[in-house]
């Protein structure tokens, strides 16, 4: 035991002399100074005392060195700054790190990412947050707190803290309450602060900067009343959908986020959490439908939930299982940020049932702007222009169009979308609603045209590269592997906007908007209000209490949404009031002003009829691809399993 | 967390011998009670009475249910008949699925046997046969999907034109020849699919089947071939009638598997592409379109064609117990 407090207390040495000398990394060259003075300040004192005291120390000489007097004795462990009575009582996320092993935190808006030689020994990393509306009295007039977070880092063996790292994490905040006058504060546990701008970066929406340690907590100021788009901050929106009161209590929520969804979910309701205090009750899981029928039948249902698709929701809503949300909302904030397409899919029996949390646009059709300027093609603004262009591609000698069907057992999705695009544009919305609703006939005059236009590119001959066979084997995600080839195997692809992180993964080092652009997938006439086919999720209502109201009025703000729109990851927002600047890069921003501007908004057909009517139609176009000449019987198939498909 | 995982462990591994022993020791102090004759009757069935409420509860109860369903509609809410039988035996795609199953049946039981007979014979000859039979019974050891997989990528198609990454097509590009969609092509991706179910399985063949070909006694070959047999001869007259028991049992357990077979071609097409084989057709009928009553007739179907090969090997058993 003894010897194990002896080898720390070297450890924290070793930790401290190479804390020191982080300084002279050009991360921290900049600062003004002030980090550097902090050195021979330190070490005047004990040496563990000194690894709490250094940072408070150094980056302000006003405060009245507070920490230096609950500083242990050199004999004991240096103790943890009392974050909590600071308000730094929401745990955002807490990670073991295995000493020297360089490890990324996402946590809430933060995302911190831990270099090698920041700890050599095992730490406990928790990222601490409270809400900064209370530390509007400490800061400066004229501005207001945004963010407000702390570190607590602890030796995972001896538990003790840790106030000074190895070598600076890289600390990154998104949020669109960041603005370019943002300013970064150390917060002392004495409540004093001092600003520092040391390795500082901000841009709207987002904040870097270097930590080496401190012992200190960090608050993020914007100017008063400027954040990105004219938004509250988080918090303030928060509050607000909790009429202004800190109501506490807690809210279950059912999901199908898991992984990088989940985290950019909790993100969003972290300020939630932290300005009404009402705790959130997350589960995400894969197995939605099943586990939320479970949960409905079993007389237990969430208080709020994403629906696995649009027509389990209208099933939840005629059992009467479902809350009015427009007595919740305010419907004219609700109506401007929404357009009424996406009201309308949340609508059943005129009642408001679900509200867009999360959404997709399908069908964009990808090229490479190289290609197209090199060879003066323009971008087609009806589909038979689109066909005319292919034709003319195929006459230069390169196959116009690749496809990719391939995705294991749910091969043939794809082809699903590129349908859907068609009946919505050729047949209009009301045919297209009343075909995935079981009323409209696979073999009606709307649909069997709809296939074999999409035949006058899949089914022709020299249309797409490689073929029948290349189109079924090639897997989706690949689709756009031949856009980048030299010279390129095709010139354009289909796909929603996800595809992107598998084009740059695919051919590594190609770059948005340079390398790969997208166009609208065509009308078929002039003058055709602009329409989308989309996938996306919708929060619904079980259980109606002070905090599942709050919450869902949260959910539904721009400020919440922002937040995810931020992280990227193919999400986008069906609220209008979402800045588009704050997505990650700008053809995810072009995406979703096609989006939020869409006239005609219509869900994706096959993830809203049953299973084994999807099922067939999957197949259907794996048959259709094998055998263009066959579509007469495939879709007297796809009729009969129309029929007993929707009874059930 | 950890001390009730433990009091599971040990409750686990000391309780249950425990019942046991304790079961056996209520019965017997039980049955000594009772007249002599009575013994004799009822121990057998109280020895034997746990397993068959096993049996009963996790294999003849749910077979019983299952026959029910098969006469119900999807959500089993009412009673229809032999509609589901009338969907498997007249549907397009569920002929499919018959007709594949037959493929899988002949091919995979025949091809096991034959490769199996043929490696357990001519590694029989040669020094280094544990070497070889271990390598030819190394992909038993591979989970399915694991295997499928495998060939998955094996049978992986290029277009013509862009650098092969299939092993088979990368070889018939290589000489020349044109690429095959090998699981996409109705010509030939059932018969991919069954050499992938005949890769792993004939290393299980060629081990049983040599293990009989041990088993013939030397001096009977000698004896042929002083008589002047040659080695043909032998093999068809000798080897193989003296084998004929150990040959049926492998191929019917490949009839059994064959009928099974659902991983490699739920991981290789899912079904696609007039591949679909009767357990897959289960699987989606079932977790997939929520209709019990056509899983149900699938299932039925299927332990009906098993029940003639299963009746066939007890009988080839009970001829061998009696002559022994």
């Amino acid at each position: 035991m003894n010897k194990l407090r002896v080898f720390s207390l070297v450890l924290t040495l070793v930790v401290f002399v190479t804390a020191c000398g982080a300084t002279t990394t050009p991360t921290l060259t900049t600062a003004p100074a002030a980090t550097n003075t902090a050195a021979p300040a330190a070490t005047d004192t004990t040496a563990p005392a000194a690894t709490d005291t250094t940072a408070p120390a150094a980056t302000n000489t006003t405060v009245p060195a507070a920490t230096n007097t609950t500083a242990p004795t050199a004999t004991s462990a240096p103790s943890a700054p009392d974050f909590s009575s600071l308000g730094f009582t929401t745990v955002l996320a807490s990670d073991m790190i295995t000493a020297s092993t360089a490890y990324t935190i996402t946590a809430g808006p933060y995302t911190v990412v831990v270099p090698d030689n920041a700890f050599s020994v095992d730490v406990q990393f928790d990222v601490l947050s409270a809400d900064p509306t209370g530390f509007q009295s400490a800061v400066p007039s004229g501005e207001q707190p945004v963010l407000a977070f702390a570190f607590m880092v602890m030796d995972a063996q001896t538990n003790e803290f840790i106030g000074q790292f190895g070598a600076p994490v890289m600390f990154t905040a998104q949020s669109p309450a960041i603005v370019a006058d943002s300013k970064y504060y150390n917060l002392a546990s004495d409540g004093t602060l001092t600003e520092n701008a040391t390795g500082l970066q901000v841009s709207a929406g987002m904040l870097t900067h270097p930590i080496a340690g401190d012992g200190v907590a960090w608050l993020i100021t914007s100017p008063q009343g400027s954040t990105v788009g004219g938004l509250r901050t988080p918090e303030q929106a928060a509050l607000a959908a909790a009429n202004g009161q800190k109501i506490g209590g807690s809210v279950t929520v059912l999901a199908e986020w898991t992984g990088g969804e989940q985290a950019s979910f909790l993100a969003m309701i972290a300020p939630f959490e932290t300005a009404t205090g009402i705790k959130i009750e997350y589960t995400g899981t894969r197995d939605l439908p099943a586990v939320l029928t479970t949960r409905v039948q079993g007389g237990n249902p969430p208080d709020l939930s994403v629906m696995p698709t649009p027509g389990a929701m209208r099933v939840f809503a005629a059992n009467g299982d479902l809350v009015d949300l427009s007595t919740i909302l305010n419907m004219s904030d609700i109506n401007n940020w929404y357009t009424s397409g996406w009201l309308d899919l949340g609508t059943v029996d005129s009642k408001l049932v679900g509200v867009f949390v999360k959404t997709a646009i399908n069908g964009l059709m990808w090229y490479d702007p190289k290609v197209f300027d090199a060879n003066n093609y323009q971008i087609p603004a009806l589909w038979s222009d689109m066909v005319d262009l292919s034709k003319t591609i195929a006459d230069s000698g390169t196959t116009p169009w690749c496809v990719a069907l391939e995705s294991g057992a749910a091969t043939g999705w794809p082809g699903t979308n590129w349908l859907e695009d068609i009946v919505l544009r050729q047949a209009g919305a009301t045919v297209y609603n009343g075909w995935w609703q079981g009323t409209v006939k696979w073999t009606s005059p709307e649909i069997k045209t709809a296939w074999q236009t999409w035949g006058e590119i899949v089914a022709t001959p020299g249309m797409v590269f490689g073929g029948p066979n290349a189109m079924l084997t090639t897997n989706f995600g690949n689709v756009g592997n031949g856009l980048f080839t030299s010279p390129p195997h095709c010139d354009m692809a289909h796909q929603a906007i996800f595809i992107t992180s598998f084009f740059e993964g695919g051919t590594p080092g190609i770059q948005p908007v340079t390398d790969f652009d997208f166009f609208g997938f065509p009308p078929f006439e002039a003058n055709q209000p602009l329409a989308t086919v989309t996938s996306g999720d919708m929060m619904s209502m079980f259980n109606q209490t002070p905090q599942s109201e709050a919450l869902i009025r949260y959910l539904a703000t721009p400020e919440a949404q922002a937040i995810w729109a931020q992280r990227g990851g193919g999400y986008q927002s069906a609220n209008s009031a979402v800045p588009i600047s704050l997505y990650p890069d700008e053809l995810t921003q072009r995406a979703s002003q096609r989006l939020t501007q869409a006239q005609v908004t219509v869900f994706d057909a096959s993830d809203n009829m049953p299973n084994a009517m999807q099922s067939a139609f999957y197949t259907a176009v794996l048959d259709y691809i094998q055998n263009p000449s066959s579509l007469d019987s495939i879709l007297q198939n796809l009729d009969s399993v129309q029929q007993t498909a929707y009874g059930q | 967390m950890l001390g009730s995982r433990l009091i599971t462990a040990i409750v686990v591994v000391v309780g249950v011998p425990a019942a046991t022993v304790g079961y056996v020791a209520l019965v017997e102090w039980l049955v000594g009670r009772l007249p002599f004759i009575w013994r004799r009757r009822l121990r057998p069935w109280l020895w034997a009475g746990p397993a068959l409420a096993f049996l009963g509860v996790y294999l003849v109860y749910p077979m019983v249910y299952t026959f029910v369903l098969s006469f119900k509609n999807a959500n089993s809410s009412k009673f229809v008949g032999i509609d589901n039988y009338k969907y498997v035996f007249t549907n397009a795609s569920s002929l499919t699925t018959l007709r594949n199953n037959l493929y899988w049946l002949v091919l995979l039981a025949g091809a096991v046997v034959v490769f199996g007979l043929l490696f357990a014979v001519l590694f029989d000859r040669v020094r280094y046969e544990p070497v070889v039979k271990g390598v030819i019974f190394l992909p038993m050891a591979i989970s399915f999907v694991a295997a499928s997989v495998i060939w998955k990528l094996q049978y992986d198609y290029q277009p013509l034109g862009v650098a092969q990454t299939g092993t088979f097509n990368g070889l018939i590009v290589a000489l020349g020849g044109q690429p095959v969609a090998w699981l996409v092509d109705r010509a030939v991706n059932n018969f991919a699919l069954i050499l992938v179910g005949v890769w792993m399985w004939t290393g299980y063949g060629m081990v049983i089947l040599s293990a009989a070909l041990k088993g013939i006694p030397v001096e009977l070959i000698e004896a042929a071939r002083v008589d002047g047999a040659t080695e043909i001869q032998i093999l068809f007259r000798i080897i193989i009638p003296m084998m004929g028991s150990t040959i049926a049992v492998v191929a019917t357990t490949m009839v059994i598997n064959a009928l099974k077979a659902f991983d490699i071609v739920y991981v290789m097409t899912s079904g696609n592409y007039g591949t679909d084989v009767m357990a897959n057709q289960m699987y989606k009928q079932m977790f997939l379109f929520n209709n019990f009553g056509v899983a149900s007739a699938v299932a039925v179907v299927l332990l009906i064609a098993i029940v003639p090969v299963m009746l066939i090997n007890i009988r080839r058993f009970r001829i061998q117990e009696a002559l022994r």
